[in-house]
């Protein structure tokens, strides 16, 4: 320990030559203070005294640096000034960034999660339709895949043509994106003008995989009622008439069990309500995990 | 007086793609015009003698180029979008809630 504090003195102090360094060694830990409350004994000793008396005390370490195996760090290291470096740093920030990023993806598909929730089951039910190839088509044609639901009619002026062009956006994008094939339906609210053949021609202009589909006023409005859409034309409408139909203008997004998950209404551009309808597409868990997920601990965050 | 497309109620304009494009710019057309003379509702009787003056061409446009129960439908809903803009206007900013 003796030799160790002198060899820090004699690294501290260059002046002093290495024979005054080993003077002290011998003394006690308090030798310097000892040394400076005596008087000089000669001017040698004096001198060595002024010396020392230079030295700030809080400079003189005593045993601070001594390391495993006796070996004492090079001076200049310092183990903080080791890890405020750029790197450490740079790690730092993109680990936070990181994480920042993570909970706020997470916090978003929470947020669509519980809304889902909350709509499911008051949207949607059995139905039996035709579509305009001729066959059958009910709710159980909505199982399996993703379906985009539209109801509409073919003469509408220009919102329905708009929004089946944006269907047509969404198809592509969910197949490119997503590689997945999502079922684009066309209910139409006015059975008594489009017949299977009007829908298929006007259908095709806007996108080769859009079902149309088609029943009577009754079956139709059975199954407006059950999705909670609005329409108003009238029970006995004339084929021959021209006329316009009021109707709600919604996409509904069917998951591939045929359950409700959202309306998307027309305030959606073509870019946002394809990164919506996708975000419903990444998120879907079957009935069966909601419900185990539902009776969790972590179950609060879906409710 | 008798608006032109009373004439031939009969007409056939096919519902396509292409078709619709050209009533749509017909009615743009018609639109503009209507905005020049400053004409909201082209529907009331007394703006009637302003159009035929002024843009009684483009009316006829698009009379030609759009079904009829389009021609009523988008000129009733110029009214409807023009009083939902001002409607709009009108409320002060500070009673929109922010998001």
């Amino acid at each position: 320990m003796f030799r160790h504090v002198g060899l820090i003195r004699s690294q501290m102090i260059p002046s002093v030559n290495k024979c005054i360094a080993y003077r002290l060694i011998p003394k006690s830990f308090l030798s310097t203070t000892r040394l400076l409350a005596n008087a000089p004994k000669t001017p040698n000793d004096a001198e060595i005294l002024k010396e020392i008396k230079d030295i700030p005390l809080k400079d003189i370490k005593v045993n601070t640096e001594r390391t495993e195996g006796g070996k004492i760090p090079p001076p200049g290291v310092d183990i903080t000034a080791k890890f405020t470096n750029w790197k450490t740093i740079g790690i730092f920030t993109v680990v936070s960034a990181g994480l920042y990023y993570w909970a706020v993806n997470k916090k978003k598909e929470l947020e669509i999660i519980k809304e889902v929730e909350a709509n499911r089951s008051s949207v949607g039910g059995p139905f039996t339709l035709k579509d305009f190839n001729g066959n059958e088509f009910t709710d159980k044609n909505l199982l399996g895949k993703f379906s985009l639901l539209y109801f509409g009619f073919s003469h509408c002026p220009d919102i329905c043509p708009a929004e089946l062009d944006k269907l047509a956006v969404w198809i592509n994008g969910i197949k490119k994106d997503l590689n997945v094939e999502v079922q684009p339906i066309f209910v139409t609210c006015d059975p008594v003008r489009d017949t299977p053949e009007v829908l298929k021609k006007y259908l095709k202009d806007f996108h080769p995989s859009i079902i149309g589909v088609t029943g009577t006023h009754c079956q139709i409005k059975d199954m407006c009622k059950n999705y909670k859409v609005f329409f108003s034309t009238p029970h006995d409408a004339n084929p021959k008439e021209d006329y316009i139909v009021d109707h709600s203008t919604f996409t509904y997004v069917i998951d591939p069990e045929g359950q409700f998950v959202e309306a998307i209404g027309t305030i959606y551009n073509e870019k946002d309500g394809l990164e919506r309808i996708e975000e419903h597409i990444k998120t879907f868990l079957p009935q069966v995990e909601r419900e185990k997920r539902l009776n969790k601990w972590y179950a609060f965050l879906f409710k | 007086m008798q608006l032109p497309f009373l004439k031939d109620k009969q007409r056939v304009v096919p519902n396509t793609r292409s078709q619709r494009a050209k009533c749509w710019e017909s009615r743009d057309n018609f639109f503009t015009c209507l905005d020049s003379i400053k004409v909201i509702n082209s529907l009331q009787p007394e703006n009637q003698d302003k159009i035929n003056a002024n843009c009684s061409k483009e009316l006829n446009q698009f009379n030609q180029d759009c079904i009829n129960s389009w021609i009523k439908y988008f000129q009733k809903k110029r009214v409807t979008d023009w009083e939902k803009s001002n409607y709009v206007m009108a409320v002060p900013k500070d009673t929109i809630p922010s998001k």
